[in-house]
């Protein structure tokens, strides 16, 4: 799909020039900020980067590649891809200004497909987390956090519990540990 | 995020046994429902119907083991995509729009009984008291290779529609 550009473009003029009021002195009308530019944004720029992916034994099993520049500034896209071939996959996650919540859509070669909502998170032992949209009401709760975020590492993991009132277990523990150079 | 090599999506769902009637079958994306879609693949210059002026390119890349369409969509500075993806959870088909300007929609349909690709999305408004729109993506084959893509949205619900944009997708020889 694709928005009518010129009319969301015109909607903006139009609502920018709603907020002066008629006794505003004339002035030249401040430009407007670029799309996705405000820091909400930037709450999973950590995640940017060149990574190497770590099982718990320090052991490489794949690669990531985290990027957030090729929709403007609005966009966290990954590339992940396992050393020995069996998953590689993508995801894109954008920030909703309006629902004040992250989304993500991960897609892979084994046919996932996951939808999942999340944000930044304060007062856990995690500082991001996804969480599935699940598809079908007995589908089990899952999700991901981020933990341990240093410059140069965090852990990931992807947990799930079959009842929300259960205790979240791990499913999958990788250790990122950022490329050199 | 990624999951297990070792887990596969379905059983990372624990899916009830009517969603899982729709995973029998291979558990990779050889099966025929992957590839409804693939009518849509190509570079495309893209054209608005009613003025037959140009709306823009579009490439629609079929990745991933042929699972996901991942589609490219360029006018002026503006950039878009999309990932579109059969899944076997649900029997349908999904299609995730993200773009330079924030937007973000999730379509959820399939194809229809005369082979176009529909599907819709709930756009929640934000104002009070908003109801949420629906958007709607319709794809068509034509017989010259050509693709129509129409939008339309609803206000109440679906009972009215009204055209956001037509498009056609000619190929472009390379």
């Amino acid at each position: 799909m694709k928005i009518a550009v010129a009319a969301m473009l015109a909607a903006c003029v139009g609502s920018a020039a709603m907020t002066q009021t008629p006794s505003s002195p004339p002035a030249a009308p401040a430009p407007a900020a670029p799309p996705c530019s405000g820091p909400e944004y930037r709450t999973l720029d950590f995640w940017v980067g060149e990574w190497i992916a770590e099982d718990q034994q320090g052991k490489p099993i794949g690669t990531n590649r985290i990027t957030r520049d090729e929709y403007g500034a609005c966009v966290i896209t990954e590339h992940f891809r396992m050393n020995d071939g069996t998953l590689t996959g993508h995801s894109v996650s954008i920030y909703r200004p309006g629902l004040k919540h992250w989304r993500q859509t991960w897609v892979d070669d084994q046919g996932g497909f996951f939808d999942l909502v999340g944000g930044p998170v304060t007062g856990a032992d995690h500082i991001f987390v996804f969480e599935n949209k699940r598809p079908v009401e007995t589908a089990p709760y899952q999700r991901m956090i981020f933990q341990d975020v240093k410059t140069d590492g965090f852990t990931w993991r992807w947990q799930r519990r079959a009842k929300s009132e259960e205790p979240w277990a791990d499913s999958w523990v990788i250790h990122y540990r950022r490329k050199e150079g | 995020m990624r999951i297990g090599p070792c887990v596969s999506a379905a059983v990372l769902f624990g899916l009830a046994a009517g969603a899982a009637a729709a995973q029998s079958g291979p558990k990779d994306c050889s099966a025929a429902a992957h590839r409804q879609f693939d009518f849509w693949v190509g570079e495309w210059a893209v054209t608005d119907r009613a003025t037959g002026r140009p709306a823009g390119t579009s490439h629609i890349e079929k990745l991933y083991g042929g699972c996901v369409l991942r589609e490219n969509y360029a006018v002026g500075n503006f950039r878009g995509g999309s990932l579109n993806i059969y899944s076997r959870d649900d029997g349908s088909w999904h299609q995730t729009w993200m773009d330079s300007t924030g937007v973000f929609r999730h379509f959820i349909g399939g194809l229809d009984s005369n082979g176009r690709m529909v599907m819709t999305a709930e756009q929640p408004h934000t104002q009070p008291a908003g109801k949420a729109r629906l958007g709607r993506l319709t794809f068509t084959a034509n017989s010259d290779g050509s693709v129509r893509q129409y939008s339309d949205f609803s206000d109440d619900g679906g009972r009215h529609w009204s055209l956001r944009f037509d498009y056609l997708y000619r190929r472009i020889a390379r």
